[in-house]
């Protein structure tokens, strides 16, 4: 018999705390719709999807009504696109990407990742369509997330992609001004990105996955505030050792949620298990988010010094919890910063007390890098090229996956908001500092070479 | 103990107090008796426990009686004892919750539903805390039985008494809460699925 405090501890974090399961996602390997002939291509990919996905929603519905807790997403996560593109065209690039809109649409799915290319080392011609093709497919589709992989620990940094992306992310903005830039919101660029992310925008199926899979990506930044606060007006006599203690225990909780229902889903669809992910994901809501986290650690204000140590501990005991939880971990696990989906970093942002620096440095010890950052609208591609290669090199040179997602919100300036809605929440346009002053370094182009794996002093 | 025992299930109602256990094993185990199983539990100050005892048969259901309650202050009821099979009622264990403002008739109103159903209830729970009322049962659901209909159905009865009320499954639960969550998994699913 579960005890009664366990039972009534449990549903407070249900009802009150925001406990849910943020993301279930089905990955999907599409190798085997690679066709020479466009049309059938499209078939297969749609036949593909229809097939393995048909039944995800009721199946995600059921299993939360079981549990009594809510599944707020459900995704789809395919193989990257860029295969399939090999043998084709760049006139394919659109009707690929519609089948992927359309056929998520059709199994009831709101978003589905995986236009996705691996360029870290070099890019070939399927990736190079893909990349050029980004703008119009993430302006013409409505449900589908790019994400480009353009550095990693072993291969360094492709600086070429990197130029390319920056150009990319602004031409996407653009395509999509009447949205404030949103179709920027649906496109991540990448270091060392995993292969069983469970997240937008960044979610892809890796190969060496297996060809149907359920990732679980569980969330909870209202539990872990919301038990640092009653530690803290606990009038026991708290250090931050006791603080990392509470958050490792709320996210062995957490992470067993994830767990326990992830396991049922893919029992249920008969397909392959694959991991949890621990990250922490914030949502606009408030009471959901990890800025409101540190104020509960003790920073009266977001970006404050001690920020950075405080992601940190916060980033750290996530997964310690989450780790002893499950043995089927992986993901991005760690602590999320996407500004506009966080209202307290949010507004931290419009206050001025969290700059784009402090962004940065944050990200050196959390997941998963600059997310959801919206800068101004004349931001040059340079200046975006050269933010996304001090955020790849943090990546690459910490081992870490490591990504950004800005929106350069066209006519926008420091101070404007711009406003994506649902989700992706809303934010004030960053400060950019000493824009202008990257083009010479970025435009060498290049590779940065990987870096040592000794001499680690 | 004699050659023969006897066996008697006693059940004590008392005013809690340190040392009441005490006094009824001490009682006990002076008339030769020997407890093999004892449950126990306390509400708003009082104490109540059932056990299963065996004793020489020359003591009586009486003489127990007699025994505790003049030495324990107890109000004590004694009956031989019959071994009983576990309730044939097998299933999934799922948990509901409820809560809202206290009024007479919630408790009757949700059991009238498990047991429409053949649903049984393993243990219940009730206490007013912070001014709400909160209940919880611990059912086995019976594979028969479509737990989206029974949700359904208390949902409807927990509109008219004007509380909130929740059915889940137990391994939500186990899950937050103990070390132990893979041997769950090893179970079949519950009848949600077919």
């Amino acid at each position: 018999m579960i005890p009664t405090e366990d039972i009534l501890k449990t549903l407070e974090m249900i009802q009150i705390e925001n406990l849910d399961v943020r993301a279930v996602t089905l990955g999907i390997n599409l190798f085997g719709c690679a066709d020479n002939d466009s049309g059938k291509m499209l078939r297969k990919i749609r036949s593909r999807i229809h097939g393995a996905a048909g039944d995800l929603v009721a199946c995600c519905d059921e299993v939360s009504a079981k549990y009594g807790i809510p599944i707020v997403n459900k995704r789809l996560a395919v193989s990257p696109v860029a295969a399939l593109l090999e043998a084709h065209d760049a006139k394919v690039c659109l009707p690929v990407a519609g089948a992927l809109d359309e056929a998520a649409r059709d199994v009831g799915i709101d978003i589905i990742g995986g236009y996705t290319a691996l360029v870290q080392k070099g890019s070939s011609d399927g990736d190079t369509r893909l990349i050029e093709s980004i703008p119009e497919v993430l302006a013409q589709t409505e449900r589908v997330c790019s994400s480009v992989n353009v550095a990693s620990t072993k291969a360094g940094i492709n600086m070429d992609a990197v130029c390319l992306m920056g150009r990319q992310i602004k031409r996407t903005a653009e395509l999509t001004a009447a949205k404030d830039g949103f179709g920027a919101a649906k496109l991540a660029v990448f270091a060392n990105i995993p292969e069983d992310n469970p997240f937008m925008a960044g979610a892809y199926l890796g190969a060496g996955e297996p060809g149907t899979v359920v990732n679980i990506g569980v969330s909870g930044p209202g539990v872990i505030k919301a038990a640092l606060e009653r530690l803290i007006e606990s009038g026991n006599d708290v250090d931050l050792g006791h603080v990392a203690e509470e958050i490792k225990l709320t996210s062995f909780r957490v992470t067993r949620v994830g767990e326990l229902m992830g396991r049922e889903v893919a029992s249920r669809l008969g397909v392959a298990f694959g991991v949890v992910d621990l990250s922490l994901a914030p949502t606009p809501r408030v009471g959901d988010s990890v800025g409101e986290i540190l104020e509960a650690m003790g920073l009266d204000a977001i970006g404050a010094p001690g920020s950075t140590a405080a992601i940190a501990l916060l980033n750290d005991a996530v997964k310690k919890g989450g780790l002893f939880a499950s043995s089927s971990v992986g993901g991005l696990s760690g602590a999320f910063i996407p500004v506009s989906e966080d209202q307290a970093l949010s507004k931290a942002v419009e206050k001025g007390t969290l700059s784009l620096e402090k962004l940065e440095a944050m990200t050196s010890v959390c997941s998963v890098g600059l997310d959801m950052i919206v800068v101004p609208g004349d931001t040059d591609p340079e200046t975006i090229a050269g933010i996304i290669a001090d955020e790849m090199a943090i990546g690459v040179v910490n081992q870490k996956t490591a990504a950004v997602r800005v929106i350069p919100a066209p006519g926008k300036k420091v101070g404007d908001r711009a406003v994506f809605g649902g989700l992706f929440g809303e934010g004030a346009v960053i400060d950019v500092r000493n824009t202008g002053c990257s083009a010479r370094f970025v435009n060498l182009g290049g590779r940065i070479p990987a870096p040592l794996h000794s001499l680690n002093n | 103990m004699a050659d023969r025992p006897t066996r008697y299930t006693i059940s004590v109602l008392a005013r809690d107090h340190v040392g009441i256990i005490a006094d009824v094993a001490k009682t006990l185990f002076d008339l030769g008796g020997n407890i093999e199983a004892v449950s126990q539990t306390t509400v708003q100050g009082w104490f109540t426990m059932i056990m299963c005892a065996a004793f020489p048969e020359t003591v009586s259901t009486g003489s127990i009686q007699d025994a505790v309650e003049a030495e324990c202050g107890c109000r004590v009821l004694v009956a031989p004892h019959e071994e009983l099979a576990a309730p044939a009622v097998s299933g999934e264990p799922f948990v509901v919750t409820v809560v809202g403002d206290d009024k007479p008739g919630i408790v009757r109103g949700l059991a009238a539903c498990f047991a429409s159903r053949g649903v049984n209830i393993e243990d219940v729970w009730n206490e007013v805390r912070d001014g709400r009322f909160i209940v919880i049962f611990h059912l086995t659901v019976p594979a028969s039985v479509d737990p989206k209909e029974l949700r359904y159905e208390l949902e409807h009865a927990a509109a008219d008494l004007g509380v909130a009320v929740r059915l889940q499954h137990q391994d939500i639960f186990t899950a937050t809460n103990s070390l132990n969550v893979h041997t769950l998994q090893r179970r079949p699913l519950s009848s949600e699925t077919s």
